[in-house]
This record gives C-alpha cells, sequence and structure tokens, in this order.
C-alpha cells in the first residue's frame, strides 16, 4: 500500500507558496497528461464527427469574415487608412490573430466549464483543463490559419522565412488572454454578470485595435486607444513576423509581452487559491 | 495518523447557503479575499448559511468497510465529497493515506458520442488510472459490463441499465486503496447487483470501502461497522445490526410525525369509503410497533353503500425495501354488507425479524376489479435487548445432527 499522505483543512491554499503553488500546477499538469489527451480527443475530434461537414466548419467561418470585409470595403464605406498590403488579406491576417487571442481568452474562461459532470465527483487537477481547453483552441486555430496562409499566397504575398518565430511571438497573446480568462472562470462561477460585461468590453477592444483599419490611421481619439492597447503590439508583432519579417514597435511589443507574462502568473495564483472555493457552487 | 488507520476525519464541519442569492454573494466575497491574501473566516456561519456537516469525527481502518446511512439530505453525499477532496472542509481537517476512488455518479464524463470502448479509456483517466492500466484492465472490464456488441456502439445508443454496468464495471477495476461507493447498487439488474457484491467481496481484502446506502440489507450484508447521520451530525457510531436498528427507529418516528393516518388509500371504488387499518395490541388498542415475536394483529374497516357477494381480501406484508414476504387473510372470498364492515386478522407464528415493515393490499371482487388499494406506512418490529444478530428477514430455528 502507498504511503502517501493527504491532508485537508480550511484555506488550504492560502497556506500554500507563492513558489511551491507553481511547481504543484506544473508538477500536476505533467502527472495529467493522459487526462488532458483523453479530454481534449472527447472534445475536439467528436466535435467534428457528429456533423456532416466536419473538419470543414473550420474554413467556413473565416472565409465568410473575409467576404463580409471585402465587400464592406469595396463599397467604399471603410477607410482603413495606409496598409502595407492589400485590404483583404490584411483583415485576413489580423483578425485571425485577434481569434487566436479572442480563443485563448474564451477557452481558458471556460476552463472550469470544461469539467462539468465530473467535476464535483471526481478529484483530479483542474489546470489540466486549461491545457486542454488552450491546445483545443490551438488545433482549431492552426487550420483556419492554414487557410491564411494560403490565402495570403493566393494574393501574392509569401510569407517571410521570420515565421517560424510565429509560435515564441503568440505565446504573449496567451498570457494575456489565457490569463485573464482563467480568472473569469472562477468568477464567472459566482458573479456570471461580470464576466458577461468583459465580454461586451472585448467587443470594445476589437474596435479599439487595429484589425479592420492601419495602425497608422489618422483619427486621434483612434490613434490614443491603439496607444494604449497592449493587443495593438502583441497583434501587430505577429502579423509584422509574417508579412515583413521585423517587428515594428519591438520595444513596445517587448514590455507589453512582459507586463502579459506577469498578469498570467497572477492570474494563475488567483486561480489556485480561489478555484476550490467555487467547485460547490457549481451544482 | 497511526500506521492502521487509512482516513482520520476530526471536528469537521461544512456550511452550505439554500439561497442563490446568497451563493453568488458570498462565492463573490470568499473569492476575492482569497485572491487578495485574505483567509475568508470559514468557521462563522453567515445569514442564511447552515451546517451542511457539524463536527464530525470518525476514523477508518485499513480493510474496514464502514456504511454510512441516514435519511436523505443528512449529509452522506457532502462527506463523501469532503472525504475525496472535491470539496474543502470548513472547519476540521481529513487526512487520507492512499488514493482515494469513488463510486459516486458511476461514468462520470461519458461522452455519448464515443462508444463503450473509448469511454472506458476516457472515464479510466478520468478516475486516476494510467493508459498502461486501462490496456491492461480493458478486457476484464469489458467482460464485466457484459454488454455484449453495444461495447462498439455510441454510449447515446445505451440504456441506462448498460450505462451503469459500464460506468461501475471501470470504476471497480481501478481499485484504489480506499473506494467510496454512493448508491450506486440500487441500480442495475438483479443479476448484475449479485455481481458487484462478489467484486466487492473479492477487493474488500485490500480495499477499505465506505459504503453509503439506504438499503439496510445491502448495509448489513457488506459493513462490519455504521455511522448513521442525522442532520449532518453523526448520531451512533458502532456496530452495524445497532446502527441499522437506531436508523430504522428514526425513520420510523419521522413517518410517525408525518402521518396523518397510518393508511394511505391509492384507490377505492365510489362504493367503499372511510377505509382504515391499524396494527392492534391485545386489548385491541392501536399502536405504532410490535415487540420481536410478538403477534401481528390488524383490524381493518370500512364502509360499503352496496352489498358485495365475493370479494377477495388478501393482505401482503413487505419488507422496508419491498419485497413481499407473505400473504394473509381469509380463506376464499368474503361477503361483504351494505354498511360498516369490521374484521380483524392475527398471523400467527410471525417470526419476522426486526425490521421496517409495511402492509399493501388490493381486494378484489370476484369479477376481478379492484375495490380498494392502499399500502400502510411502515412500522417496526423492535429489536429486544439480548437480541443476537440474524441476518434476512425471517426468523427460523435450525438443528444441526451429526452423522
Amino acid at each position: 500500500m502507498k504511503n502517501d499522505v493527504s491532508v485537508y483543512e480550511p484555506n488550504q491554499r492560502l497556506k500554500t507558496g507563492i513558489l511551491s503553488s507553481y511547481i504543484m500546477m506544473i508538477r500536476n499538469i505533467v502527472a495529467s497528461r493522459e487526462l488532458i489527451y483523453q479530454l481534449f480527443r472527447r472534445d475536439f475530434v467528436l466535435a467534428y464527427k457528429k456533423s456532416f461537414l466536419g473538419f470543414s466548419w473550420v474554413l467556413i467561418s473565416p472565409i465568410v469574415g473575409i467576404l463580409s470585409w471585402l465587400l464592406l470595403n469595396g463599397t467604399g464605406v471603410l477607410n482603413p487608412g495606409d496598409l502595407p498590403i492589400d485590404f483583404a488579406p490584411y483583415v485576413l491576417l489580423t483578425s485571425s490573430l485577434w481569434g487566436l487571442f479572442m480563443g485563448f481568452y474564451s477557452s481558458a474562461q471556460a476552463t472550469l466549464d470544461a469539467g462539468s459532470g465530473f467535476i464535483n465527483q471526481v478529484k483530479f487537477p483542474h489546470e489540466a483543463l486549461l491545457v486542454k481547453q488552450t491546445a483545443q483552441h490551438l488545433a482549431n486555430f492552426s487550420l483556419t490559419f492554414l487557410v491564411s496562409v494560403v490565402t495570403l499566397l493566393i494574393f501574392g504575398i509569401v510569407p517571410n522565412i521570420t515565421i517560424v518565430l510565429f509560435p515564441i511571438v503568440i505565446l504573449p497573446l496567451f498570457f494575456l488572454g489565457g490569463g485573464i480568462g482563467l480568472v473569469m472562470s472562477v468568477i464567472n462561477v459566482v458573479t456570471p454578470d461580470f464576466v458577461r460585461f468583459f465580454g461586451v468590453f472585448l467587443g470594445f477592444v476589437f474596435y479599439a485595435t487595429p484589425i479592420i483599419y492601419s495602425p497608422n490611421i489618422e483619427n486621434p481619439l483612434l490613434q490614443s486607444l491603439i496607444q494604449i492597447n497592449p493587443l495593438t503590439y502583441l497583434i501587430g508583432a505577429a502579423r509584422d513576423i509574417i508579412v515583413s519579417g521585423s517587428i515594428g514597435n519591438i520595444d513596445r511589443f517587448l514590455a507589453t509581452s512582459i507586463v502579459s507574462f506577469v498578469i498570467f502568473l497572477i492570474s494563475l495564483r488567483l486561480f489556485f487559491v480561489s478555484e476550490d472555493k467555487v467547485i460547490e457552487r457549481m451544482i | 495518523m497511526e500506521e492502521n488507520l487509512v482516513v482520520r476525519v476530526e471536528n469537521l464541519s461544512k456550511k452550505f447557503t439554500r439561497n442563490i442569492k446568497h451563493t453568488l454573494i458570498y462565492g463573490t466575497i470568499d473569492v476575492l479575499k482569497s485572491m487578495i491574501g485574505f483567509k475568508p473566516n470559514t468557521a462563522k456561519l453567515r445569514r442564511g448559511e447552515f451546517w451542511a456537516l457539524k463536527n464530525i469525527n470518525f476514523d477508518l481502518k485499513k480493510g474496514e468497510v464502514l456504511g454510512i446511512i441516514g435519511e436523505n439530505g443528512s449529509g452522506k453525499s457532502t462527506l463523501l465529497r469532503l472525504l475525496t477532496g472535491i470539496f474543502p472542509p470548513d472547519i476540521g481537517t481529513v487526512t487520507i493515506r492512499g488514493r482515494i476512488g469513488a463510486l459516486i455518479a458511476v461514468g462520470a464524463g461519458f461522452n455519448p458520442h464515443m462508444s463503450g470502448y473509448e469511454n472506458i479509456y476516457l472515464n479510466g483517466t478520468i478516475l486516476g488510472a494510467t493508459t498502461s492500466e486501462i490496456h491492461d484492465k480493458i478486457e476484464e472490464i469489458v467482460n464485466f459490463a457484459d454488454i455484449g456488441e453495444f461495447i462498439h456502439a455510441p454510449v447515446s445508443t445505451y440504456s441506462s441499465g448498460m450505462r451503469v454496468r459500464l460506468g461501475f464495471s471501470c470504476a471497480i477495476h481501478f481499485t484504489p486503496e480506499i473506494l467510496l461507493i454512493d448508491e450506486v447498487l440500487s441500480v442495475g439488474d438483479l443479476n448484475f447487483r449479485q455481481k458487484c457484491f462478489r467484486k466487492i467481496d473479492e477487493i474488500r481484502k485490500d480495499t477499505s470501502i465506505i459504503f453509503i446506502s439506504h438499503n439496510m440489507n445491502q448495509v448489513q450484508r457488506l459493513c462490519d461497522r455504521v455511522i448513521v447521520m442525522d442532520h449532518g451530525e453523526i448520531i451512533f457510531d458502532g456496530e452495524t445490526s445497532k446502527g441499522v436498528s437506531h436508523y430504522l427507529e428514526i425513520n420510523n418516528q419521522t413517518s410517525q410525525q408525518n402521518s396523518d393516518s397510518f393508511l394511505i388509500v391509492n384507490e377505492t371504488t365510489e362504493s367503499i369509503s372511510k377505509l382504515n387499518l391499524e396494527l392492534i395490541d391485545e386489548s385491541g388498542v392501536a399502536k405504532a410497533s410490535l415487540n420481536y415475536l410478538e403477534t401481528l394483529k390488524i383490524l381493518t374497516s370500512f364502509e360499503s353503500n352496496v352489498e358485495m357477494e365475493e370479494v377477495l381480501i388478501a393482505f401482503v406484508l413487505y419488507s422496508s425495501d419491498g419485497v413481499a414476504i407473505t400473504k394473509f387473510g381469509p380463506e376464499g372470498a368474503t361477503k361483504i354488507i351494505k354498511g360498516i364492515n369490521k374484521f380483524s386478522i392475527e398471523v400467527t407464528q410471525p417470526f419476522f425479524l426486526p425490521g421496517n415493515y409495511y402492509i399493501g393490499f388490493k381486494w378484489r371482487e370476484k369479477n376481478n376489479s379492484v375495490i380498494a388499494d392502499a399500502t400502510t406506512k411502515s412500522f417496526r418490529i423492535t429489536q429486544p435487548k439480548d437480541y443476537t444478530v440474524s441476518v434476512g428477514l425471517i426468523d427460523s430455528k435450525s438443528v444441526l445432527t451429526k452423522h
């Protein structure tokens, strides 16, 4: 018989040191890699299994998205400002990067929900769900991303070789989106209104980020919003690494990346100390 | 914790709220407090909160089978969730040695679109087994579940019984050091239930078990010791038969308290009214329980506005879990007169063991139409002080002869 003794007592997680809480979470994730795989398989593969169009759904929504922006641009109602590349591939690329960020956020925000049905029946480390959620999002994203790259090629834009750095450049997007989402997944159990409100706020952030217009847009109000918006730099860098091969605003990108990483670390700790308090409220 | 113990629960309390708004408000406060590093004061009750568990103390020894019994809402399932660490305690500590597995809801995380086979892998990993462990046991699991070709069909096509078979089979095969079983054995058909009991008998050599059930026969069959819970507190901890009898006692009291009338009438024809039935003692006075070996005597009366020549009047005695034990009543058909009818019936030689019982009946006319259908609330056959434990429902005497 194994002799590992576990003790449960009130407010136990608050008594765990900050550093040891990170170590514990990393160990838990490593130990639950099979669980992560099984849940990933359950939710990713099977989402497509029970549909006639299967994986083609991944392509349908970005294509419809591009078409609608092209339509708007063609009518002349949009004035995107100076763009480094054609409008259509620009919107395609930046909006798929926005989608990447939003996916990090919303999949992390559904972390605790992803365990519904067994989260209050079986004990397992819930941080495993974050990994599974993120992996699932990345798997979906890589399919749409492939479509985007092919479309760029059709428009005559050959991605720069620096595209190999893409996985590293998008890390800050994960830290920021995943970090905030993780905290929201806990708050969503007790204050769902707040999370809804935050979702509405993110809809606003979409327009305050240079996605459907150029980062050099002349409108002074929009310019000042763009300047303070961290996503301007994070999404901008990911776009630049594909299109031009060098990151335009590298200082601000690095600073924002560091801040995003700190936000992620803080979020992990907040999740760690608070999530066990909400499980009993999830019934 | 001593070497021979696998579970130790000390001064354990857990509070819940009854109201959704309070749940949200207190939840938000606790989450925010924890996030900024303040420990929420879990030991104090706020408005709208109540103790779902209060000051629970017990130990579980290695290899012991402990039953937890109590009425619905007495805190049994909450206690299991604290033992597995799903819910954190508000006061007190839980110490566990070894891996703990729970059969709380079988088939946790089953995906309806995946085949039974694929779900074994999914469910197994959720229960904490590794893929190679599942690999080694999959054949055994499939055989135990015994659902034939369905194992390769999506779980959504299963009957509820098949789901339970598969879920139970998974759970029981990834046997941890401590197994918690919550009410799951009440489902499934008789054959499968018996198979489960055999499996439990097999694993109990190496596994400590905590068993929650409302079925007292199962509890008596399996448990070395029982805890009786009432409103979140332990009111008894000790020998199984005494615990069961203690539980039945309170159960009976509540049932008596809630009752306006001992007899619950489901249906009568228009011609019958004022149907009544009670247990009576030698002098004809109504009583709520019988002493062990005391004669079972009932008195029944009703008013009929027609005369009926041939009515089959019979009663059935049931055990508390609905097993019909014996039929009694007058031989052949009885004549019912217009006006008040009254019968008393005595069941001689009632060697029924202490426990809870009830009586049901369906009287019919000769043409088979039902004229009255009713059941009584449960009544108790009490346990004498010097009673030695027996198993089952009926007492029988046997003689050993050596050849």
